[in-house]
Protein backbone atom coordinates (compact mmCIF):
# COMPACT_ATOMS: atom_id res chain seq x y z
CA UNK A 1 0.00 0.00 0.00
CA UNK A 2 2.80 2.43 0.90
CA UNK A 3 6.19 2.49 -0.72
CA UNK A 4 8.92 4.87 0.33
CA UNK A 5 11.58 5.07 -2.38
CA UNK A 6 15.05 6.41 -1.51
CA UNK A 7 13.83 9.38 0.49
CA UNK A 8 16.57 11.75 1.64
CA UNK A 9 16.31 14.94 3.61
CA UNK A 10 18.79 17.39 5.10
CA UNK A 11 18.40 20.28 7.48
CA UNK A 12 21.00 22.98 6.81
CA UNK A 13 23.38 20.55 5.03
CA UNK A 14 23.00 18.00 7.86
CA UNK A 15 21.52 14.80 6.45
CA UNK A 16 18.61 13.55 8.56
CA UNK A 17 17.27 10.84 6.26
CA UNK A 18 19.61 8.98 3.92
CA UNK A 19 18.01 7.05 1.05
CA UNK A 20 15.26 5.65 3.24
CA UNK A 21 13.23 2.94 1.52
CA UNK A 22 10.35 1.00 3.06
CA UNK A 23 7.32 -0.99 1.98
CA UNK A 24 4.18 -1.22 4.05
CA UNK A 25 1.68 -3.87 2.96
CA UNK A 26 -2.05 -3.78 3.71
CA UNK A 27 -2.60 -4.70 7.36
CA UNK A 28 1.03 -4.18 8.35
CA UNK A 29 1.80 -2.50 11.61
CA UNK A 30 5.30 -1.14 11.18
CA UNK A 31 7.31 0.09 14.13
CA UNK A 32 10.22 2.49 13.73
CA UNK A 33 12.55 2.77 16.69
CA UNK A 34 15.44 5.08 17.21
CA UNK A 35 17.14 7.42 19.65
CA UNK A 36 16.19 11.08 20.01
CA UNK A 37 17.22 13.00 16.90
CA UNK A 38 17.48 9.87 14.76
CA UNK A 39 15.02 11.30 12.22
CA UNK A 40 11.90 9.32 13.17
CA UNK A 41 9.60 12.32 13.46
CA UNK A 42 11.07 13.86 10.30
CA UNK A 43 10.26 10.65 8.41
CA UNK A 44 6.65 10.69 9.61
CA UNK A 45 6.29 14.43 8.88
CA UNK A 46 7.60 13.78 5.38
CA UNK A 47 5.04 11.00 4.90
CA UNK A 48 2.34 13.36 6.17
CA UNK A 49 3.54 16.03 3.68
CA UNK A 50 4.30 18.55 6.44
CA UNK A 51 8.00 18.34 5.55
CA UNK A 52 9.35 18.22 2.04
CA UNK A 53 12.07 15.72 1.13
CA UNK A 54 15.15 16.53 -0.97
CA UNK A 55 14.91 13.44 -3.18
CA UNK A 56 13.01 10.20 -3.56
CA UNK A 57 9.31 9.49 -3.82
CA UNK A 58 6.49 8.14 -1.66
CA UNK A 59 3.78 6.06 -3.31
CA UNK A 60 0.41 5.28 -1.78
CA UNK A 61 -1.47 2.59 -3.70
CA UNK A 62 0.78 3.34 -6.67
CA UNK A 63 0.18 7.11 -6.68
CA UNK A 64 2.80 9.63 -5.65
CA UNK A 65 2.02 11.41 -2.39
CA UNK A 66 4.55 14.08 -3.30
CA UNK A 67 3.49 14.84 -6.86
CA UNK A 68 -0.11 13.63 -6.84
CA UNK A 69 -3.27 15.57 -6.14
CA UNK A 70 -4.17 16.36 -2.49
CA UNK A 71 -6.86 13.68 -2.38
CA UNK A 72 -4.14 11.00 -2.73
CA UNK A 73 -3.34 11.61 0.94
CA UNK A 74 -7.00 11.48 2.03
CA UNK A 75 -6.51 8.08 3.67
CA UNK A 76 -3.37 9.03 5.59
CA UNK A 77 -3.84 10.36 9.11
CA UNK A 78 -0.95 11.72 11.14
CA UNK A 79 -1.15 11.83 14.93
CA UNK A 80 1.84 13.69 16.23
CA UNK A 81 3.10 14.24 19.76
CA UNK A 82 2.38 17.92 18.95
CA UNK A 83 -1.37 18.52 19.13
CA UNK A 84 -1.66 19.85 15.53
CA UNK A 85 -4.85 21.59 16.61
CA UNK A 86 -5.91 25.19 17.26
CA UNK A 87 -5.48 26.23 20.92
CA UNK A 88 -8.26 28.85 21.00
CA UNK A 89 -10.86 26.48 19.57
CA UNK A 90 -12.73 23.96 21.71
CA UNK A 91 -12.18 20.21 21.52
CA UNK A 92 -15.44 19.86 19.61
CA UNK A 93 -14.59 22.64 17.13
CA UNK A 94 -11.16 21.17 16.49
CA UNK A 95 -12.66 17.77 15.70
CA UNK A 96 -15.32 19.31 13.46
CA UNK A 97 -12.60 21.20 11.59
CA UNK A 98 -10.49 18.03 11.26
CA UNK A 99 -13.48 16.14 9.87
CA UNK A 100 -14.24 18.94 7.42
CA UNK A 101 -10.62 19.06 6.19
CA UNK A 102 -10.84 15.33 5.44
CA UNK A 103 -14.08 15.86 3.53
CA UNK A 104 -16.29 14.43 6.28
CA UNK A 105 -19.52 15.96 7.52
CA UNK A 106 -19.91 14.88 11.12
CA UNK A 107 -22.87 15.61 13.36
CA UNK A 108 -22.48 16.95 16.88
CA UNK A 109 -23.56 13.51 18.12
CA UNK A 110 -20.74 11.74 16.25
CA UNK A 111 -18.18 14.22 17.59
CA UNK A 112 -19.63 13.82 21.05
CA UNK A 113 -19.34 10.03 20.97
CA UNK A 114 -15.72 10.26 19.73
CA UNK A 115 -14.92 12.58 22.62
CA UNK A 116 -16.70 10.27 25.03
CA UNK A 117 -14.69 7.30 23.83
CA UNK A 118 -11.43 9.08 24.67
CA UNK A 119 -12.77 10.38 27.99
CA UNK A 120 -13.06 14.04 27.04
CA UNK A 121 -16.81 14.60 26.77
CA UNK A 122 -16.82 16.77 29.91
CA UNK A 123 -14.31 19.12 28.31
CA UNK A 124 -15.80 19.33 24.82
CA UNK A 125 -16.59 23.07 25.09
CA UNK A 126 -13.29 24.08 26.68
CA UNK A 127 -10.65 25.76 24.53
CA UNK A 128 -7.90 23.20 24.13
CA UNK A 129 -5.22 25.61 25.36
CA UNK A 130 -6.64 24.70 28.81
CA UNK A 131 -6.11 20.97 28.20
CA UNK A 132 -3.24 19.08 29.82
CA UNK A 133 -0.68 17.27 27.67
CA UNK A 134 -2.43 13.95 28.25
CA UNK A 135 -5.81 15.42 27.29
CA UNK A 136 -4.34 16.74 24.05
CA UNK A 137 -3.00 13.26 23.28
CA UNK A 138 -6.48 11.85 23.88
CA UNK A 139 -7.95 14.49 21.57
CA UNK A 140 -5.43 13.40 18.95
CA UNK A 141 -6.72 9.85 19.37
CA UNK A 142 -10.28 11.10 18.86
CA UNK A 143 -9.21 12.19 15.35
CA UNK A 144 -8.75 8.52 14.47
CA UNK A 145 -12.45 7.98 15.20
CA UNK A 146 -13.75 10.68 12.87
CA UNK A 147 -11.36 10.40 9.91
CA UNK A 148 -11.74 7.28 7.75
CA UNK A 149 -8.01 6.48 7.53
CA UNK A 150 -6.31 3.70 5.60
CA UNK A 151 -2.85 4.36 7.00
CA UNK A 152 -2.21 5.80 10.44
CA UNK A 153 1.06 7.54 11.27
CA UNK A 154 1.61 7.61 15.03
CA UNK A 155 4.46 9.63 16.50
CA UNK A 156 5.37 8.63 20.07
CA UNK A 157 1.72 7.97 20.95
CA UNK A 158 2.18 7.46 24.68
CA UNK A 159 4.11 10.68 25.35
CA UNK A 160 2.49 12.65 28.16
CA UNK A 161 -0.21 10.07 28.86
CA UNK A 162 -1.05 8.94 32.39
CA UNK A 163 -1.76 5.29 33.23
CA UNK A 164 -5.39 5.48 32.05
CA UNK A 165 -4.35 7.25 28.88
CA UNK A 166 -1.67 4.66 28.14
CA UNK A 167 -4.22 1.90 28.65
CA UNK A 168 -6.58 3.67 26.27
CA UNK A 169 -4.00 3.92 23.48
CA UNK A 170 -3.08 0.27 24.05
CA UNK A 171 -6.74 -0.72 23.64
CA UNK A 172 -6.95 1.29 20.41
CA UNK A 173 -3.74 -0.27 19.06
CA UNK A 174 -4.82 -3.80 19.89
CA UNK A 175 -8.20 -3.19 18.27
CA UNK A 176 -6.59 -1.84 15.09
CA UNK A 177 -4.14 -4.76 14.98
CA UNK A 178 -7.06 -7.18 15.29
CA UNK A 179 -8.91 -5.38 12.49
CA UNK A 180 -5.79 -5.63 10.32
CA UNK A 181 -5.39 -1.90 9.83
CA UNK A 182 -2.16 -0.40 8.53
CA UNK A 183 -0.03 1.74 10.80
CA UNK A 184 3.44 3.17 11.12
CA UNK A 185 4.32 3.77 14.76
CA UNK A 186 7.37 5.65 15.87
CA UNK A 187 8.81 5.25 19.35
CA UNK A 188 12.15 5.14 21.13
CA UNK A 189 10.95 2.05 23.02
CA UNK A 190 11.54 -1.12 20.98
CA UNK A 191 10.02 -3.33 23.67
CA UNK A 192 6.77 -1.38 23.50
CA UNK A 193 6.74 -1.49 19.68
CA UNK A 194 7.19 -5.27 19.67
CA UNK A 195 3.79 -5.63 21.34
CA UNK A 196 1.91 -3.80 18.59
CA UNK A 197 3.95 -4.19 15.42
CA UNK A 198 4.62 -7.11 13.11
CA UNK A 199 7.66 -5.47 11.49
CA UNK A 200 10.17 -3.30 13.29
CA UNK A 201 12.83 -1.07 11.77
CA UNK A 202 15.49 0.94 13.47
CA UNK A 203 16.48 4.38 12.32
CA UNK A 204 19.94 5.55 13.21
CA UNK A 205 21.94 8.36 11.66
CA UNK A 206 19.27 8.74 9.01
CA UNK A 207 19.64 5.11 7.85
CA UNK A 208 16.66 2.75 8.14
CA UNK A 209 17.36 -0.93 8.81
CA UNK A 210 15.19 -3.94 9.52
CA UNK A 211 15.58 -4.32 13.28
CA UNK A 212 15.54 -8.12 13.29
CA UNK A 213 18.14 -8.32 10.52
CA UNK A 214 20.36 -5.66 12.05
CA UNK A 215 20.18 -7.41 15.42
CA UNK A 216 20.87 -10.77 13.83
CA UNK B 1 -12.84 23.55 1.74
CA UNK B 2 -12.02 27.23 1.24
CA UNK B 3 -15.00 28.23 3.37
CA UNK B 4 -13.95 25.80 6.13
CA UNK B 5 -10.47 27.36 6.21
CA UNK B 6 -11.80 30.93 6.12
CA UNK B 7 -14.39 30.16 8.79
CA UNK B 8 -11.62 28.71 10.94
CA UNK B 9 -9.56 31.95 10.67
CA UNK B 10 -12.59 34.11 11.45
CA UNK B 11 -13.69 31.91 14.36
CA UNK B 12 -10.19 32.00 15.86
CA UNK B 13 -10.18 35.80 15.64
CA UNK B 14 -13.69 36.00 17.08
CA UNK B 15 -12.49 33.97 20.06
CA UNK B 16 -9.05 35.45 20.59
CA UNK B 17 -9.67 39.03 19.34
CA UNK B 18 -5.89 39.32 19.11
CA UNK B 19 -5.48 40.51 15.55
CA UNK B 20 -7.99 43.29 14.93
CA UNK B 21 -7.70 44.78 18.42
CA UNK B 22 -3.91 45.02 18.26
CA UNK B 23 -4.09 46.51 14.75
CA UNK B 24 -6.74 49.06 15.72
CA UNK B 25 -5.04 49.97 19.02
CA UNK B 26 -1.73 50.63 17.27
CA UNK B 27 -3.42 52.61 14.48
CA UNK B 28 -5.43 54.80 16.87
CA UNK B 29 -2.33 55.51 19.00
CA UNK B 30 -0.36 56.67 15.97
CA UNK B 31 -3.25 58.88 14.83
CA UNK B 32 -3.39 60.50 18.25
CA UNK B 33 0.33 61.19 17.98
CA UNK B 34 -0.16 62.67 14.49
CA UNK B 35 -3.01 64.79 15.76
CA UNK B 36 -0.89 66.32 18.56
CA UNK B 37 2.19 66.72 16.36
CA UNK B 38 0.37 68.50 13.52
CA UNK B 39 -1.94 70.50 15.76
CA UNK B 40 -0.22 73.79 14.91
CA UNK B 41 -0.01 73.27 11.17
CA UNK B 42 -3.03 71.49 9.68
CA UNK B 43 -2.04 72.75 6.21
CA UNK B 44 1.29 70.86 6.43
CA UNK B 45 -0.57 67.78 7.56
CA UNK B 46 -2.98 67.78 4.65
CA UNK B 47 0.04 67.71 2.28
CA UNK B 48 1.42 64.57 3.94
CA UNK B 49 -1.90 62.95 4.94
CA UNK B 50 -1.88 60.24 2.23
CA UNK B 51 1.65 59.07 3.02
CA UNK B 52 1.07 59.12 6.75
CA UNK B 53 -2.11 57.07 6.66
CA UNK B 54 -0.65 54.40 4.37
CA UNK B 55 2.35 54.19 6.69
CA UNK B 56 -0.04 53.37 9.54
CA UNK B 57 -1.71 50.71 7.37
CA UNK B 58 1.63 49.17 6.47
CA UNK B 59 2.60 48.79 10.13
CA UNK B 60 -0.76 47.45 11.25
CA UNK B 61 -0.81 44.93 8.42
CA UNK B 62 2.58 43.56 9.53
CA UNK B 63 1.20 43.31 13.05
CA UNK B 64 -1.92 41.48 11.85
CA UNK B 65 -0.11 39.15 9.46
CA UNK B 66 2.45 38.17 12.06
CA UNK B 67 -0.23 37.38 14.62
CA UNK B 68 -2.38 35.50 12.13
CA UNK B 69 0.48 33.19 11.16
CA UNK B 70 1.77 32.89 14.75
CA UNK B 71 -1.57 31.34 15.66
CA UNK B 72 -0.80 28.63 13.08
CA UNK B 73 2.49 27.92 14.84
CA UNK B 74 1.02 27.46 18.31
CA UNK B 75 0.50 23.73 18.99
CA UNK B 76 1.93 23.23 15.46
CA UNK B 77 -1.65 23.71 14.25
CA UNK B 78 -0.52 24.28 10.66
CA UNK B 79 0.43 20.57 10.63
CA UNK B 80 -3.28 19.71 10.69
CA UNK B 81 -3.96 21.63 7.48
CA UNK B 82 -0.76 20.60 5.71
CA UNK B 83 -1.26 16.89 6.38
CA UNK B 84 -4.95 17.00 5.40
CA UNK B 85 -5.98 16.39 1.77
CA UNK B 86 -6.33 20.12 1.14
CA UNK B 87 -5.16 21.96 -1.96
CA UNK B 88 -2.57 24.34 -0.55
CA UNK B 89 -3.56 27.17 -2.85
CA UNK B 90 -6.79 27.23 -0.80
CA UNK B 91 -4.74 27.77 2.35
CA UNK B 92 -3.19 30.82 0.67
CA UNK B 93 -6.57 32.06 -0.54
CA UNK B 94 -8.16 31.75 2.90
CA UNK B 95 -5.23 33.56 4.54
CA UNK B 96 -5.40 36.24 1.85
CA UNK B 97 -9.12 36.85 2.33
CA UNK B 98 -8.98 36.74 6.13
CA UNK B 99 -5.93 39.07 6.13
CA UNK B 100 -7.83 41.47 3.88
CA UNK B 101 -10.92 41.37 6.12
CA UNK B 102 -8.90 42.00 9.30
CA UNK B 103 -7.14 44.96 7.67
CA UNK B 104 -10.43 46.34 6.41
CA UNK B 105 -12.09 46.09 9.84
CA UNK B 106 -9.13 47.84 11.48
CA UNK B 107 -9.32 50.57 8.81
CA UNK B 108 -13.03 51.06 9.43
CA UNK B 109 -12.05 51.97 13.01
CA UNK B 110 -8.97 54.00 12.13
CA UNK B 111 -9.93 56.02 9.03
CA UNK B 112 -12.88 57.99 10.50
CA UNK B 113 -10.71 58.91 13.50
CA UNK B 114 -7.91 60.00 11.19
CA UNK B 115 -10.27 62.31 9.31
CA UNK B 116 -11.91 63.55 12.49
CA UNK B 117 -8.80 64.24 14.59
CA UNK B 118 -6.90 65.82 11.74
CA UNK B 119 -9.79 67.80 10.37
CA UNK B 120 -9.49 66.68 6.75
CA UNK B 121 -12.10 67.22 4.03
CA UNK B 122 -14.09 64.25 2.76
CA UNK B 123 -12.87 63.55 -0.81
CA UNK B 124 -15.33 64.21 -3.61
CA UNK B 125 -14.47 61.01 -5.51
CA UNK B 126 -15.41 58.84 -2.56
CA UNK B 127 -16.22 55.77 -4.69
CA UNK B 128 -12.79 55.80 -6.31
CA UNK B 129 -11.18 56.45 -2.96
CA UNK B 130 -12.85 53.38 -1.46
CA UNK B 131 -11.89 51.31 -4.50
CA UNK B 132 -8.21 52.33 -4.12
CA UNK B 133 -8.37 51.41 -0.44
CA UNK B 134 -9.88 48.00 -1.13
CA UNK B 135 -7.52 47.19 -4.01
CA UNK B 136 -4.43 48.23 -2.03
CA UNK B 137 -5.62 46.20 0.97
CA UNK B 138 -6.03 43.18 -1.30
CA UNK B 139 -2.48 43.75 -2.58
CA UNK B 140 -0.99 44.10 0.91
CA UNK B 141 -2.86 40.98 2.09
CA UNK B 142 -1.72 38.95 -0.95
CA UNK B 143 1.96 39.92 -0.62
CA UNK B 144 1.79 39.63 3.16
CA UNK B 145 0.19 36.17 3.17
CA UNK B 146 2.77 34.88 0.72
CA UNK B 147 5.72 36.32 2.68
CA UNK B 148 4.25 35.23 6.03
CA UNK B 149 3.87 31.72 4.59
CA UNK B 150 7.52 31.73 3.54
CA UNK B 151 8.73 32.95 6.94
CA UNK B 152 6.34 30.78 8.95
CA UNK B 153 8.93 28.06 9.60
CA UNK B 154 11.81 30.45 10.25
CA UNK B 155 13.01 30.80 13.80
CA UNK B 156 12.97 34.62 13.70
CA UNK B 157 9.87 35.02 11.58
CA UNK B 158 8.86 38.24 13.35
CA UNK B 159 12.11 39.83 12.15
CA UNK B 160 12.10 38.25 8.70
CA UNK B 161 8.52 39.17 7.86
CA UNK B 162 9.02 42.97 7.72
CA UNK B 163 12.47 42.61 6.13
CA UNK B 164 10.99 40.67 3.21
CA UNK B 165 7.63 42.42 3.12
CA UNK B 166 8.63 46.09 3.09
CA UNK B 167 10.63 46.07 -0.18
CA UNK B 168 7.97 44.00 -1.95
CA UNK B 169 5.10 46.14 -0.81
CA UNK B 170 6.83 49.52 -1.39
CA UNK B 171 5.81 50.03 -5.06
CA UNK B 172 2.23 49.17 -4.15
CA UNK B 173 2.20 51.67 -1.29
CA UNK B 174 3.82 54.39 -3.40
CA UNK B 175 1.01 53.88 -5.93
CA UNK B 176 -1.58 53.94 -3.14
CA UNK B 177 -0.14 57.18 -1.71
CA UNK B 178 -0.06 58.84 -5.14
CA UNK B 179 -3.62 57.74 -5.89
CA UNK B 180 -4.93 58.89 -2.49
CA UNK B 181 -3.12 62.20 -2.94
CA UNK B 182 -4.68 62.72 -6.36
CA UNK B 183 -8.14 61.88 -5.01
CA UNK B 184 -7.73 64.30 -2.09
CA UNK B 185 -6.65 67.02 -4.50
CA UNK B 186 -9.66 66.26 -6.71
CA UNK B 187 -7.58 65.45 -9.81
CA UNK B 188 -9.40 63.64 -12.64
CA UNK B 189 -8.81 59.88 -12.90
CA UNK B 190 -7.10 60.31 -16.31
CA UNK B 191 -4.21 62.11 -14.62
CA UNK B 192 -3.38 59.37 -12.10
CA UNK B 193 -4.68 56.20 -13.73
CA UNK B 194 -1.14 54.83 -14.03
CA UNK B 195 -0.98 54.53 -10.22
CA UNK B 196 -4.31 52.72 -10.13
CA UNK B 197 -3.00 50.38 -12.85
CA UNK B 198 0.09 49.61 -10.74
CA UNK B 199 -2.11 48.72 -7.75
CA UNK B 200 -4.30 46.49 -9.90
CA UNK B 201 -1.24 44.77 -11.43
CA UNK B 202 0.22 44.06 -7.99
CA UNK B 203 -3.01 42.49 -6.77
CA UNK B 204 -3.20 40.20 -9.81
CA UNK B 205 0.52 39.32 -9.85
CA UNK B 206 0.83 38.43 -6.18
CA UNK B 207 -2.48 36.63 -5.84
CA UNK B 208 -1.62 34.41 -8.82
CA UNK B 209 1.93 33.86 -7.50
CA UNK B 210 0.55 32.93 -4.09
CA UNK B 211 -1.88 30.41 -5.54
CA UNK B 212 0.85 28.85 -7.68
CA UNK B 213 3.70 28.62 -5.18
CA UNK B 214 2.10 28.28 -1.73
CA UNK B 215 2.30 24.50 -2.14
CA UNK B 216 6.09 24.71 -2.07
CA UNK B 217 6.63 27.53 0.42
CA UNK B 218 4.40 26.03 3.09
CA UNK B 219 6.43 22.83 3.60
CA UNK B 220 9.37 22.58 5.97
Amino acid sequence: MLEIQNVSKSFFMRPVLKNVSLKVEDGDSVGIAGANGAGKTTLLRTLARISACDSGDILLDGESLLKGKPNVRAGVLFISHHPNLYPVLTGEENLLLTARLYGQTKSAGEISSALEEVGLSRFRWDPIRNYSRGMLQRLGLAKTLIVPWKLLLLDEPTTGLDEDGSRLIEQFLLRWRKEGRSMIIVSHDIGWLETYCNVIYSLSGGVLKNYNESEG
Amino acid sequence: MFTALLKKDLLIELRSKEIVISMAAFGVSVILLYSFSFNESPRTFSIFASGLIWMVFLFISVLGLHRSFSLEKEFDAIGLILSAPVDRSLIFLSKWVSGFLFLLIAQIIIVPLFWLFLDLDIPEQIGLWLLIFIMTDLGIAAIGSLVAGITLRARMSEVLLPILLFPLVSPLLIAAVKSTDAILMGLPFEEWKIWAAIIFTFVIAFSVTGVLIFEYVSEE
